[in-house]
């Protein structure tokens, strides 16, 4: 089917990296730009979730679940990437001072990455930690997994014990970024001038 | 089949073909699973954790006694090595799918095994006896050995309750720790010391042994490729470099399997030095998950071996009649994030396509629907390539593992295409330090399915409500900027 509408513009956010995305029809085809990166997509089938998309010409097969509003897990060669795709104009209101450019954040929240038991709780509030200073020993399937600290930081607040059974995607420890400037124009608000 | 995931669904196929009924038994966890789908008759043992249902003896010996179960095969993990277990089933009436009791005890404490073989003439790696609480006394040992040592305990197994010392202060330091390691995890604390042999090959040999005396080996796998003593590709012939190793190492391995009076399959590891010399590290009593690799090499079907064994058949191969044709590969498919060190991955399989053509088999025990839980070990299945040399057998699992698709968890799948493209796997110098050394995870490759994640993502997203804003802008200008200097929207040329 012929598609039809208007351009839409996507920000879309994939860990902590952000791209924007322009999108709009070509025909049957979608036009799409991604930092300045141009692809045409076909779509070949479609059922299930599962797609084959036609991507500059080379065939792809992926798979795609939205779990919630703009939340996209799409499988792709075994692997699995989610993508958050927001409002690139509601993202700059948001982002303080007119002007900005999107900062990055300066907290770090430490999700389990699977359901598990805390074996043993390495992070301490106030701790300054480096990049990959173990924070948080999760045991599951059998096996312990070491949660490091992604970035320089400072322990801001440690959320579990060891013993503790947590879900998949629970919180465990906030980081404060010691790599991201904080500029002192644009304090946060709790800290702002009194 | 006292088991679940791909080991049983395996086991039950071989059960059906023989013209057995075939018994699952499920946890909570897995009432709808694959396995269970497989069996004629399913019978529910208790709650998702292992020690309420897997590793409950009291709960597969009622599902026996229930089913009326005549044998019971304990694949592989929980129970397969438990000489206590072995012997309940016997006293239960069954018949054990594997090696008698005492043997699965012997060859359990790695320091009674060393015992039982030593007069065969098998090299073992050097090594002490258990070690006495007196630190002096293990450091007169280790300096006999010779620095580096390996400190083990007896009943260990999977890398755990094992330290390297490279002087007297490791090795002082590594004791307490590992007898209370050891005695955690194996309920004794009794350790001892081997020679840390440098960057040695793990090979394997694979024997099969009948109640009447008879005793054959299939030849080797080569499983150097592991993370943490955890195997993740095996392949069958080794592509170590060393004329007539297969003979001489399956000659060990049968006087070893002789001696001990072994019956049914068996592994008996070995340490292969970088000169050739081989030594012996330990036997796994029981099937092992990369048999597979030998099925193929040698066209024959080992499951349906055992069961014959436990009812008492003669073996129907000699060793004469044992041939090896071509090459086989096999990959471990686990739910984990080789991205991020390896940490496993739990989900609901949302799409499932597995591999085919030529030389292609998998064995797997998930399908669209089932629920990967951190209560079990993440191995979802494996993929099993032949082909008529190496060289054709990687280009051929490589092949196969782009058209593998499962979505839902995140898998191991990139660990495998960037082991099968690296050029020091392709000339065979593989060893138990490769993947340390070598792996890094390919960021380019990520770079790119991230942007193509996104792209269809954005595909979705589009498809799915495409009509928002009015006639497009001209120049390709954003909305934003649109906005801002409406003058400039009718004709572009000022962005350039």
């Amino acid at each position: 089917m012929a598609l039809s509408g208007g351009w839409r513009e996507y920000l879309a956010v994939v860990g902590d990296r952000q791209r924007l995305v322009r999108i709009e029809p070509e025909g049957d085809d979608l036009r799409l730009r991604i930092d300045g990166e141009e692809f045409v997509v076909g779509c070949e089938t479609a059922a299930g979730g599962e797609l084959c998309l036609l991507l500059n010409g080379r065939p792809q097969v992926l798979h795609v679940r939205t779990d919630s509003p703009g939340r996209y897990r799409v499988s792709l060669a075994g692997g699995e990437t989610l993508v958050e795709l927001r409002d690139p104009l509601a993202a700059r209101l948001a982002s303080a001072a007119p002007g900005a450019t999107f900062r990055q954040a300066r907290e770090i929240e430490i999700h389990a990455p699977m359901p598990g038991v805390v074996f043993a709780v390495h992070a301490r509030e106030g701790d300054e930690v480096a990049e990959g200073t173990p924070l948080v020993v999760l045991e599951a399937m059998k096996m312990q997994n070491s949660l490091a600290s992604p970035a320089a930081g400072i322990v801001r607040s440690v959320r579990v014990t060891p013993g503790q059974t947590v879900d998949g995607e629970a919180l465990l420890v906030v980081i404060e970024r010691l790599d991201v400037p904080g500029d002192a124009g644009a304090a946060p608000p709790e800290g702002g001038a009194g | 089949m006292a088991n679940r995931g791909e080991i049983a669904c395996r086991i039950l196929r071989a059960v059906r073909e023989e013209g057995a009924l075939g018994i699952a038994v499920y946890s909570d966890a897995d009432r709808g699973a694959l396995h269970v789908s497989l069996a004629d008759e399913a019978h529910r043992i208790g709650p998702a954790p292992v020690a309420g249902s897997y590793l409950d003896p009291a709960a597969i010996l009622e599902a026996c006694r229930r089913s009326r179960a005549e044998l019971l095969h304990p694949g592989y993990g929980f129970f397969a090595e438990n000489a206590d277990f072995a012997e309940a089933v016997e006293r239960a009436g069954l018949i054990w799918v594997g090696p008698p009791a005492d043997v699965i005890r012997t060859m359990g404490d790695k320091l009674a095994a060393r015992r039982a073989i030593e007069g065969t003439g098998v090299p073992l790696v050097p090594g002490s006896g258990a070690l006495p609480a007196d630190p002096e006394v293990a450091h007169a040992h280790a300096l006999e050995l010779g620095y580096p040592v390996l400190v083990k305990a007896a009943f260990g197994g999977g890398g755990r309750g094992m330290r390297r010392c490279a002087d007297r202060a490791g090795l002082v330091a590594a004791l307490d720790l590992a007898r209370q390691e050891a005695g955690r995890a194996f309920g004794d604390a009794t350790i001892y010391l081997e020679k840390l042999i440098p960057r040695p090959r793990h090979i394997e040999i694979q024997i099969l042994a009948d109640r009447h005396g008879n005793v054959i080996h299939l030849g080797e796998r080569e499983c150097s490729i592991q993370r943490r003593h955890q195997k993740l590709l095996e392949e069958s012939p080794t592509p170590a470099p060393f004329p007539g190793l297969r003979e001489r190492m399956g000659e060990a391995a049968l006087a070893i399997a002789r001696r001990v009076g072994y019956v049914n399959a068996g592994t008996i590891e070995f340490l292969v030095d970088a000169e050739g010399r081989f030594h012996f590290l330990e036997m796994n009593t029981r099937l092992q998950v990369e048999h597979p690799v030998t099925e193929r090499v040698v066209s024959f079907d080992m499951v349906h071996r055992q069961l014959r064994i436990a009812m008492g058949e003669p073996l129907d191969r000699r060793q004469e009649d044992i041939r090896w044709r071509g090459h086989a590969i096999e990959c471990r498919i686990n739910a984990e994030d080789p991205e991020h060190g390896f940490v496993p991955s739990t989900g609901r399989i949302a799409a499932l396509h597995l591999p085919e053509g030529p030389g292609v088999r998998n064995d797997v025990g998930i399908m669209v629907g089932s629920e990967v839980t951190a209560h079990y070990d993440p191995l979802l299945g494996k993929l099993i390539v032949w082909a008529e040399n190496r060289e054709e057998a990687i280009a051929r699992a490589l092949r196969a593992l782009r058209e593998y698709r499962i979505a839902g968890v995140k898998t191991n799948l990139p660990f495998h295409r960037w082991l099968l493209t690296h050029p020091r796997f392709a000339r065979g110098e593989t060893d138990t330090g490769f993947l340390e050394e070598e792996y890094r995870p390919d960021e380019v490759a990520r770079d790119r399915e991230e942007v193509t994640a996104i792209v269809a993502a954005a595909w979705t997203a589009y498809r799915a409500a495409p009509a928002r804003t009015g006639p497009r802008p001209a120049g390709g200008t954003s909305a934003w900027r649109q906005s801002g200097r409406p003058g400039t929207a009718s004709g572009g040329g000022g962005w350039r």
